[in-house]
């Protein structure tokens, strides 16, 4: 097996604001000032409460009506993502129920899972190069859950037609707006380094193992 | 491998494992609990605003749409209607709605709750709006303070809530007569109330309305007041001819209730406890009748026809009204065997008797009496267009003497042959009998004799004037006399010529003046024909008329020739 030497290991740090690699006894950036750290501090510790705060956000999003449409005519009708989703499906509008589907619900649940599974590598520090893959993924289609967001955003600025109709942000909006920006700070927040510096001890620990076997 | 290339591989191991080591708690721990915090005040928002869920069992669920049909507190939203479904008995539907949190004080014991849709009433159209918004739910709150999940809803419109000062009372009412729920209470053509609810008492055969009046003008209503019911056309034919009223437009096309002014001269200075009955009448001139109570019957037995006697027919004594006839029916004596018809009267006892309280008999004491003293019944005729009857009461001077018999369950008074009503027949009967007697027929054929007369002198006057008649011969003559005056100077010749005209002219004149005595003489019978018997302008008798057809000739005729042979020409 391939193996690299880290520039942690050479007690080299790279500075998160301006890129610039300085031995990390310097403290601050020569360049931008900024602290200068091996990995992002703690960065386990916080994607693990950004995740949980999402997740923790992400119930009353499903379960709380994310618009509510009052109409003199019609009433008050409120209603949930899935609701919408199962509206335009009955409808017929399956690409645009597809898309709601895809990026209201199935991108934050499958968000959840590769944050967990990033951690559990961290931990366990198996797969390092998948996990980078899955890492990729998800940090890019992650901004797209904000898609629901903007679509409420929009219609509660533009539809408020008086007395007739007018569109509000229902609760769940609020839930959702907040779990989708925490998954995406916890994204942020998580350092794929830790997955091959677990990687790279979990290959000691083997080959120290094999050591001592062979002795 | 690594190992060997890089030595210092092992000191750098302490830096990357120290971080988490530093800091257990992280305060980025506090996210997780600030977002679940977040969630649950979210949760708390959405269901701080949703009320307690109620059932309302309605007959039918008609324009009411689950999730969209709202429910209106005074035009404020309240709910929502979540679900409809048919009641388990299949009467009827179950309504389930969701309400506000606000709403949740409105579901009391007493709320009523009712579809509100355009209606019809007599008090006019009610909830067009409906007809483009859909039907909606009213809720009514109540004044209790007990909390109820299950309502019956109302047909109709509540009436006006407990809570709301005024003054309720009862109105009683022999007919409905167009009022309903609704209808407006009016004084001096301003609303001040409206009839709630209408019930009608089949046993008592009454109607009776529920009224309110607004605490405002409570107090105009006092002990005396007396309710009737306006609204509608009012004709009057009077001495001052022809009198047509009606209020606004609003007030003809809908009946409505209104009183009279308070009978004291300030106003009450509290309104009248609630709970009153008042009686409603059909109008201002029954209402201001004398108010009749007959209970006292009595039977009375006609010999004769009682043909025009009707029930609620007068019973008069002398002018008055003192009761009803109740019916005319065998069934209240079944075996009389003078097959005398039976008429039940009934007699309001409270008229016979002066209402000073010095009288201490009853009022059967004093018609006992009355009777010894020659109190009879008879039928008099009440109008004679109509021919309807009344029964008349009177004292009759040289009456047999006679008593109250008692026959049956009803005490039977003496009565009298209608003699009033047979003398009229009577004269009705010699005034037609002279109206035969009438020679017609004679009368017709002179006036055609006289017709025929007046053509024969029309045609001589034509032959008379005509250019071979004897006139024009004269005035030929005597056009020849001036010619030949004019052309010699023989005034002897001339002379002797006017003296042979002149004799000419004296012969015609004579035959003319015979002529024209004949033509006055059937004028004047023919005119006096016409005047005793105008009819015959119009109606000509079609007998001995088969010559007449002849003189129908358009010729110049009298006017009334011409009227009378239009007939013929048919």
């Amino acid at each position: 097996m391939m193996t690299f030497e880290s520039a942690a290991a050479r007690a080299l740090a790279r500075c998160h604001s301006c890129g610039r690699v300085e031995p990390v006894d310097a403290g601050h950036c020569p360049r931008c000032h900024a602290p200068l750290h091996l990995r992002k501090p703690g960065s386990l510790q916080r994607t693990m409460a950004l995740t949980i705060g999402a997740a923790i956000l992400y119930f009353p999003a499903n379960l709380l009506p994310v618009l509510r449409v009052e109409s003199t005519l019609n009433g008050t009708r409120e209603s949930t993502i899935i609701s919408g989703v199962v509206q335009f499906w009955q409808e017929g509008d399956y690409p645009v129920a597809i898309i709601i589907f895809i990026a209201s619900i199935m991108i934050p649940v499958l968000k959840f899972l590769a944050i967990t599974m990033l951690c559990l590598g961290v931990r366990f520090g198996c797969w390092p190069r998948a996990l980078t893959r899955l890492y990729r993924v998800t940090d890019y289609i992650g901004r797209w859950s904000m898609v629901d967001v903007f679509v409420v955003s929009i219609l509660v600025g533009v539809v408020q037609l008086g007395s007739v109709m007018a569109i509000n942000a229902g609760e769940g909006a609020f839930a959702f707006a907040g779990a989708v920006v925490l998954t995406m700070m916890a994204a942020h927040s998580f350092d794929l380094r830790l997955i091959w510096d677990a990687a790279a001890k979990n290959q000691r620990r083997s080959s120290r193992r094999g050591e001592k076997g062979i002795s | 491998m690594i190992g060997s290339l890089n030595p210092p591989l092992s000191p750098v191991e302490a830096p990357v494992s120290r971080p988490p080591r530093r800091s257990l708690f992280s305060p980025v721990w506090i996210i997780p609990i600030i977002s679940a915090l977040l969630g649950l005040w979210l949760v708390w928002r959405h269901h701080s605003t949703e009320g307690p869920q109620i059932r309302v069992h309605f007959e039918s669920a008609e324009g009411l749409i689950a999730g969209k049909t709202p429910v209106l507190c005074r035009s404020v939203p309240v709910g929502t209607v979540a679900k409809i479904e048919l009641a388990d008995d299949l009467k009827g539907v179950l309504v389930t709605l969701d309400t506000n949190r606000e709403a949740a004080r409105l579901l009391v014991v007493d709320s009523q709750i009712w579809i509100v849709r355009a209606r019809y009433s007599s008090a006019g159209f009610s909830g067009l709006n409906t007809l483009v918004s859909g039907n909606y739910l009213g809720l009514q709150p109540g004044v209790s303070k007990n909390r109820r999940q299950d309502f019956t809803g109302l047909e109709d419109p509540p009436p006006t809530p407990p809570g709301v000062p005024g003054l309720r009372f009862k109105l009683i009412a022999a007919q409905a007569g167009g009022l309903g729920p609704g209808a407006a209470i009016i004084y001096k053509g301003i609303t001040v109330g409206k009839l709630e609810t209408r019930v009608f008492h089949p046993d008592t055969g009454e109607v009776e309305f529920n009224a309110f009046i607004e605490d405002a003008f409570a107090r105009l209503v006092d002990d005396r007041t007396i309710f009737y019911k306006a609204g509608g056309l009012d004709l009057k034919v009077g001495a001052d001819g022809v009198q047509l009223g009606g209020g606004t437009l609003e007030s003809i096309l809908s009946a409505n209730v209104t009183f009279t002014d308070p009978a004291e001269e300030n106003l009450r200075s509290k309104p009248l406890p609630d709970g009153r009955s008042f009686v409603l009448y059909a109008g201002f001139d029954e209402a201001n009748k004398p108010k009749l109570n007959p209970t006292l019957p009595y039977l009375l037995l006609f010999a004769g026809s009682v043909r025009g006697l009707s029930s609620d027919a007068p019973v008069e004594f002398r002018g008055i009204r003192v009761g009803s006839v109740v019916g005319v029916s065998f069934k209240y004596l079944p075996g009389d065997l003078d097959h005398r018809v039976p008429v039940l009267i009934k007699i309001d006892p409270n008229l016979l008797l002066d209402q000073t309280g010095s009288n201490s008999s009853t009022a059967q004491e004093l018609i006992t009496e009355s009777v010894q003293k020659g109190l009879r019944a008879s039928l008099k005729s009440g109008s004679l267009l109509t021919g309807q009857l009344f029964v008349d009461l009177d004292f009759q001077k040289d009456a047999q003497p006679a008593s109250v018999a008692s026959l049956g369950n009803y005490e039977v008074l003496p009565t009298i042959p209608a003699a009033g009503l047979d003398e009229l027949e009577e004269k009705v009967e010699a005034l037609l009998e002279k109206f035969k007697a009438l020679p017609l027929e004679k009368t017709v054929s002179t006036a055609n004799d006289a017709l025929a007369a007046v053509k024969n002198a029309a045609a001589n006057l034509e032959k008379l004037t005509g250019p071979e008649g004897s006139l024009s011969k004269t005035l030929k003559n005597a056009e020849k006399v001036t010619a030949e005056l004019s052309g010699n100077k023989d005034i002897g010749g001339t002379l002797h010529y006017l003296k042979e005209t002149s004799a000419q002219l004296n012969t015609t004149i004579a035959e003319l003046s015979v002529q024209f005595k004949i033509i006055g003489e059937n004028l004047t019978e023919a005119s006096d024909t016409v005047k005793r018997q105008p009819w015959r302008l119009v109606w000509p008798s079609t007998k001995k008329y088969n010559g007449q057809s002849d003189i129908a000739a358009p010729q110049p005729s009298p006017k009334p020739a011409s009227r009378k042979t239009l007939p013929s020409h048919r």
